[in-house]
């Protein structure tokens, strides 16, 4: 293989190597929660007022939108989440997704957690309570947003890579075959 | 004095040579194998996340089965970079270490499956966001026939192939120094990763016989499906023929294939019970199957093929067949598969195939087809031949 093609195969691999990195990085790092909230709602689920914090927002479609919730005024009892978000069915077609939810250590009754949006679009936090005065259930819609989209026609260009590499190499064998045949043998 | 002492620096010079060899192949056939049950943790993920896709719906971007595949792409990317770090420390201090493996960008040192491994699962690594990315555009699907899909499993098809390369070697390297032992387990592993090669990119022809796949050509209807299995098969088992110096080769990596598409059978729709409870999910329909889906949709005749195949290289090598005849031969065998796509989900698909394109649709499907063949089969037995000979 010529030294050029050596380092530029190798180019391509650093660059690719920090993107994944980078990306996992961003990926962690979105499912932080900051110190302010980007949007506050307040929603009343059957008998419990609750603030809805998102610190992301509009939410980044195919990354952790990080919420917490907490009840707008002391409750007796303790109070059970189950968050969940839901796609617009006639949006972008996906699937209803669980969010996870751990209590927050700061707020009585509050909690935090990370719920999952995984194609743009409209999208509802749906918010089932149940604590002693019953269960309620509250919804908060989110707008999702994507980066700025490919064509298909370059995912597919995109996509194929492995089937260029793989047939440069075939290609190279048999060069190499070719090479060896040629190759006159020495006593 | 001077001879004596030539002769002590011969012997003691020699030594660690034959240890440092032992050495070489003792951490390729560890990474080697390491890199392999990457590939296979990566396929055995693929096919549960199949069946959550398709029973479930596409949820979180980090489900189990993602995680499982994740896993597997990080075993083989992490074997590939290890093998080549080593090596290129051993090349600084032994020639014979440089002598028997391949340099790259004048730094590395390395057996070529190595690279080939590393390349292939730093692929798959950029394709899983990439393809999170195309679902928030385009939206949650369950075809296996979208650009980051196939470069996902593509990739990790292409690690399967440096996990044959890096074991070959390793056998080529014991041999010479008469370790049966070790050739055995290499070449046993061998099998196993063009097997595991096999599947994966088994998964990905499975949309080829999708009605919605079909070519038209005027009045005809075409279907890939022979032409890209034709390539497939020609070319894993014609690898396995010439690589591999043992009877049986091929019909060796089709039981291996059989093996694995056994393990998903196995453990799938347990899995997918199992963790639906657990993370309190619901099926999409009441009804849903009692094994793997993709094990239902495994194909069957490649048995077929790889037995003739088999029979057909012994035959040629005792009657020294021309390579002609011989390439014919192969091409043939392997477009059986091709022609005749049985899967034990559904016995009668090679007649709905028939029906969906018509006589002339599928003689036309089968010529290119054969002309697939051919391009696997010489492929094939390049690299089949390179492996002969390399790095060892």
């Amino acid at each position: 293989m010529p030294k050029t093609l050596q380092f530029f195969l190798l180019a391509v691999g650093v660059i690719a190597l920090l993107a994944v990195l980078g990306e996992i990085g961003y990926s962690i790092a979105a499912t932080t929660h900051g110190n302010t909230p980007a949007r506050v709602v307040h929603v009343q689920a059957g008998p419990y007022p609750l603030t809805v914090n998102l610190y992301t927002y509009p939410a980044r479609a195919s990354y952790a939108l990080p919420f917490s919730i907490a009840p707008q005024q002391p409750i007796n009892g303790t109070l059970t989440y189950d968050i969940s978000s839901l796609p617009d069915p006639s949006d972008v077609p996906a699937t209803p997704v669980r969010a996870s939810v751990t209590p927050d250590p700061n707020v009585h009754n509050g909690i935090q957690g990370n719920a999952e949006i995984t194609v743009q679009g409209d999208w509802t936090l749906d918010i089932v309570v149940n604590g002693v005065a019953g269960s309620g259930e509250a919804s908060v819609p989110i707008v999702a947003t994507a980066p700025p989209a490919i064509p298909p026609w370059l995912g597919w260009v995109i996509g194929l890579i492995p089937f260029y590499g793989l047939l440069v190499f075939l290609l190279m064998q048999r060069g190499r075959k070719k090479r060896q045949e040629q190759t006159p043998v020495t006593a | 004095m001077a001879k004596t002492l030539h002769g002590i620096a011969l012997s003691s010079s020699s030594k660690p040579s034959v240890l440092s060899l032992r050495a070489v192949w003792a951490l390729r056939l560890a990474l080697g194998l390491t890199a392999l049950l990457g590939a296979i943790v990566f396929l055995e993920g693929s096919s549960w996340d199949i069946q959550w896709h398709s029973l479930i719906g596409r949820d979180r971007t980090l489900i189990p089965p993602h995680v499982m595949m994740l896993i597997g792409v990080t075993i083989s990317g992490l074997s590939g970079l290890l093998t080549v770090c080593i090596e290129s420390l051993w090349a600084r201090r032994s020639e014979i270490v440089k002598k028997h493996s391949t340099n790259f960008v004048a730094i590395f040192y390395g057996p070529l499956g190595a690279y080939i491994v590393g390349f292939g699962a730093l692929l798959a690594a950029v394709a899983f966001p990439l393809d999170a990315y195309w679902h928030t555009l385009y939206g949650i699907d369950v075809r296996i026939w979208a650009p980051f899909h196939i470069m996902f499993a593509a990739s990790m098809g292409i690690v399967a192939l440096g996990a044959v390369y890096m074991l070959v070697s390793v056998a080529r390297l014991a041999k010479g120094q008469n370790d049966a032992l070790t050739t055995r387990v290499a070449y046993a592993g061998a099998v196993v990763a063009l097997a595991t090669m096999m599947s994966l990119f088994t998964i990905l022809l499975f949309d080829a016989l999708r009605g919605g796949n079909l070519l038209r050509l005027g009045s005809l209807r075409l279907s890939v499906f022979p032409l890209l299995s034709s390539i497939l098969i020609a070319f894993i088992f014609v690898v396995a023929v010439y690589a591999i110096p043992r009877r049986w080769a091929a019909t060796s990596v089709v039981t291996c294939y059989c093996l694995l598409a056994g393990v998903m059978a196995v453990f799938v729709q347990p899995a997918t019970d199992w963790l639906l409870t657990v993370e309190r999910l619901s099926y999409r329909r009441a009804s849903h199957p009692f094994t793997s889906l993709v094990a239902l949709q495994w194909f069957l005749t490649p048995i077929v093929a790889a037995i003739l195949i088999d029979v057909i290289i012994y035959q040629a090598r005792q009657k020294h067949w021309s390579q002609r005849k011989l390439t014919m031969s192969l091409a043939l065998c392997a477009l059986i598969s091709g022609a005749f796509p049985l899967v034990p989900g559904s016995p009668l698909l090679p007649v709905g195939q028939l029906l969906q394109v018509g006589v002339a649709g599928f003689a036309l499907s089968l010529l290119i087809g054969l002309g697939g063949s051919f391009l696997g089969t010489t492929f094939g037995r390049n690299v089949g031949e390179s492996l002969r000979t390399l790095e060892g």
